[in-house]
């Protein structure tokens, strides 16, 4: 694992950002790290690279305990955030060129050529990039030295559709051995580039696991009634968002397994015309399981 | 990678450096310009230059850290793979690079232009640079690694030299000033100000080095404050038998020096205290600080009682002086109480804030050939309240002396009515006769502080006449010289009257022979550092005051 976090706590005053956090990253991943506003992803991140201390628990990143993270690892951890502060006062070019002599293994081509596939006006001060071009920006001083972990903050947040695609297009190029970490809202965007997906809720993880395991196992189901259709007073607690209207009855099935949905289904309702089941797009299962995990907290 | 932060910190910062460069260059043209005579008008409007020569550095030095700022975890180069201690020493390089050195060189080339000699210049100038360097860059950049921003760091300055005069008014008026250490450090000073300096040294560059390698800017702050409060405590409070054990370390202290005091109530009274000169520096002062210090000055008189004890000394070589670093009186009832010791009355100010401290003073110079037993006075300020409940039963007084002995370094001469030469004792000095031709004005540019001790006299050389000589003792037993913050040179004045335009006063050497007088000083270095003793059984104090002297209050029932 190259990242892994045990019981992680994290405390700002009274309120607790990180409430006993176990999360494991797998070697090689593209890791989805997905939550709602406050649900303690930034400052999971920010633990992870030493830029906050944990109030209790560790984490280990590339194996090394996080409070330690030595300029050898660090050398190896490429980081972009939408919030990343950079000196305004550098042009691109001079920033680039200074962190240059920091990793013995930055790629000059490489860096050549972001520039100008990502478009960044070499001579222009980082202060008066836009937010789209500081997150390029940010994205470019993160892979001249081909990190070993990439670790992406809510990298899409303000961009528009060009840039979005432009970033994306980038990351993809140069994901090839490394290990990605991003945050994000933008669900849509990674849908096609995740391999594992972990879900925090206020502080704490509801689940970790493979984005195929995830979009295999939740699944939006349309069960057609030859009666009017009513809430079954015994659904399965892996039934979410159980709605009647009509004759027809839908529900989000979150432990979808081919062979079983046909007896839950008859051991709750009768009278079934039809079943259609459907895969649902990352973007709806995390909505579907957010507003499951509110339910429940509240 | 020092190198690498501080080339990119050249890169963008210079034009701060330079600003402060510029201000000190200012500063010590305006030393120039000014002269060796005050020119108020040209004093006022440049005053404020040394202030932007520190405002310069603060904000160099606190900019500089911000480049990359420690407290805010949103910064980018944290997550790269810097070395802290680099950064840290990049920084502190910048500061004594760019900003330090090239104030040593703007120094010593102002000395230089004065033609002072160069070692001694370079000597002045590296001392000056080490002193701000500790005072005032390191704290500045210490400020600059707790706090995120400028506003931020003076907002956080402010507040904190806020809550320490706060916290000094308070302590001054609910604490005694025996409790705070408060008291006159006589040439002691360099030891308080030398102990706060490594105290300020050693706190800026904890804060500093835990900011650094932890981040931790609450704990970092607290440590930065501490440190500055230490130093102000240590500088305001360090207790002056603290800085007299120090001293008496340093110097190996004998036991009498071959001086003897003894108290001799068989001689006349005899009013032994020196004619003091109107003062070393500045005369621009308003009348309303005048009246204001005037009766203040009456006010902190009322508070005390003077006793004059007849003593005779003998021992002091001619031409040589002894002076009373500190002389603690202990008064004794005849059943064997304490009822009083202390080195003088400090009075609180007239808001209840701070203090006024009087010492017993002792400032005896032995001018005349015949110095085998000098009637000297000792006066003694008692506290009135003390003074008012003993004053009449017998007390035994102990005299517990620290006593300091200078000798005559040299003495050159200058013509009063217009000169000017370098004295190597007094730096470049130049006499003139003043607007109402009734005084001399001395003035001098110095780089290396005037000398502990001065003997001035207006002499004719025709007539080998001498009018009285004027005495200035402002003792420094440091290691080193004093250092001005302002500016490497300092200039220092002194009036010598040679005619009394009301006709009270006659002076050997006046008018009619001031055109061919010359100016006679004379520096005294301290040589011998030593203690003595004396006790005075069964006296009543009501006795010993001045015939006519006693305090109005002291006589209400």
């Amino acid at each position: 694992m190259i990242i892994q976090t045990s019981d992680l706590h994290k405390a700002y005053g009274r309120h607790e950002a990180l409430r006993g956090l176990n999360l494991t990253v797998p070697d090689g991943s593209a890791f989805a790290l997905i939550g709602a506003n406050g649900a303690g992803k930034t400052t999971t991140i920010r633990v992870l690279l030493n830029l906050l201390a944990p109030s209790a628990g560790t984490a280990t990143v590339l194996g090394m305990d996080s409070r330690r993270l030595s300029r050898l690892e660090l050398a190896q951890i490429g980081y972009v955030s939408e919030n990343q502060r950079m000196p305004g006062r550098l042009t691109v070019s001079q920033y680039l060129a200074h962190l240059r002599a920091f990793y013995a293994n930055w790629d000059s081509e490489l860096e050549r050529s972001i520039l100008t596939q990502l478009r960044l006006p070499p001579e222009r001060k980082i202060a008066d990039l836009s937010h789209g071009m500081r997150m390029k920006m940010a994205l470019a001083c993160a892979l001249p030295f081909r990190p070993k972990l990439l670790v992406l903050d809510e990298p899409f947040s303000g961009l528009d559709p060009l840039v979005r695609d432009e970033f994306m297009g980038r990351l993809l190029e140069q994901a090839g051995a490394m290990t990605v970490l991003i945050s994000t809202h933008e669900l849509a965007d990674i849908e096609d580039v995740a391999t594992d997906v972990a879900f925090l809720d206020n502080g704490t993880l509801l689940f970790q696991e493979s984005m195929s395991d995830l979009t295999g196992r939740v699944r939006r189901v349309q069960i057609v009634l030859s009666q009017e259709a009513t809430e079954p007073l015994q659904a399965p607690p892996s039934w979410l968002e159980v709605r009647a209207m009509g004759n027809v009855l839908t529900f989000v099935e979150t432990q979808f397994s081919k062979d079983e949905l046909g007896a839950r289904i008859a051991a709750a309702i009768t009278k079934v015309r039809s079943v259609d089941v459907q895969p649902m797009p990352l973007r709806s299962i995390f909505t579907v399981l957010a507003r499951n995990a509110q339910l429940e907290g509240s | 990678m020092v190198w690498h932060f501080f080339k990119k910190d050249v890169r963008l910062l210079w034009p701060m450096p330079l600003f402060v460069v510029v201000a000190a260059a200012l500063c010590a043209l305006r030393t120039t310009l000014l002269g060796f005579f005050n020119q108020p008008a040209l004093d006022r409007l440049t005053f404020f230059l040394p202030y932007l020569v520190y405002l310069g550095i603060a904000i160099a030095a606190i900019t500089v850290v911000q480049q990359e700022p420690l407290s805010d975890p949103r910064e980018d180069w944290l997550i790269r793979p810097i070395r802290r201690r680099d950064l840290v020493l990049s920084k502190v390089l910048f500061v004594l690079l760019m900003v330090n050195v090239p104030l040593m060189i703007v120094d010593t080339m102002q000395q230089l232009a004065l033609h002072f000699p160069l070692a001694v210049s370079i000597g002045v100038a590296v001392s000056r640079a080490l002193i701000v360097a500790v005072t005032f860059s390191l704290p500045a950049l210490m400020l600059g690694a707790v706090t995120r921003s400028l506003v931020d760091a003076f907002v956080f300055g402010i507040v904190s030299a806020t809550g320490f005069a706060f916290l000094v008014m308070f302590a001054t008026s609910t604490l005694s000033p025996a409790v705070l250490g408060i008291g006159g450090q006589a040439g002691m000073t360099w030891i308080p100000v030398c102990v706060a300096g490594i105290v300020m040294l050693i706190g800026s560059a904890a804060s500093l080095a835990f900011q650094y390698s932890t981040r931790r800017t609450t704990i970092a702050r607290g440590v930065g404050l501490a440190a500055v409060l230490a130093a102000l405590c240590t500088l305001i409070c360090l207790p002056r038998t603290v800085a007299i054990a120090i001293q008496e370390v340093l110097w190996g202290v004998s036991n009498n020096g071959g001086i003897n005091l003894r108290f001799d109530p068989s001689h006349e009274w005899a009013h032994s205290e020196p004619e003091h000169a109107a003062a070393y520096g500045n005369r621009l002062v308003p009348a309303a600080v005048i009246a204001a210090r005037a009766a203040e000055a009456a006010r902190i008189g009322r508070q005390m009682e003077k006793i004059h004890l007849p003593l005779s000394i003998s021992g002091v070589h001619p031409g040589d002086i002894l002076f009373a670093d500190r002389i603690t009186v202990r008064l004794v009832a005849k059943t064997g109480r304490v009822l009083y010791e202390g080195a003088g009355v400090c009075t609180r100010g007239g808001a209840g804030v701070g203090f006024t401290c009087t010492d017993n003073r002792l400032e005896v110079w032995a001018s005349s050939a015949d110095t085998t037993q000098m009637p000297v006075e000792q006066q003694l300020n008692l506290p009135i309240a003390v003074y008012q409940r003993i004053k009449d039963e017998p007390v035994r007084v102990e005299l517990m002396y620290t006593l300091t002995r200078f000798v005559a370094r040299s003495s050159q001469r200058l013509n009063a009515a217009g000169d000017m030469q370098l004295l190597p004792e007094m730096g470049w000095c130049a006499t003139r006769i003043d607007d109402d031709a009734d005084e001399i004005e001395l003035g001098c540019l110095t780089n290396v502080g005037v000398p502990s001790c001065a003997g001035v006299v207006l002499e004719d050389p025709q007539t080998n006449k001498r009018n009285p000589e004027l005495h200035l003792c402002d003792p420094n037993y440091g290691p080193f010289h004093r250092v001005a913050l302002e500016d490497a040179v300092e200039r220092s004045e002194l009036s010598i009257p040679f005619h009394d335009r009301f006709g009270l006063a006659h002076y050997p050497v006046g008018s009619a022979a001031i055109n061919r007088a010359r100016v006679d000083v004379t520096a005294y270095d301290p040589v011998d550092h030593f203690r003595s003793s004396i006790a005075m059984p069964d006296i009543r104090l009501v006795e010993w005051q001045l015939p006519g002297a006693s305090n109005p209050s002291a006589s209400e029932p």
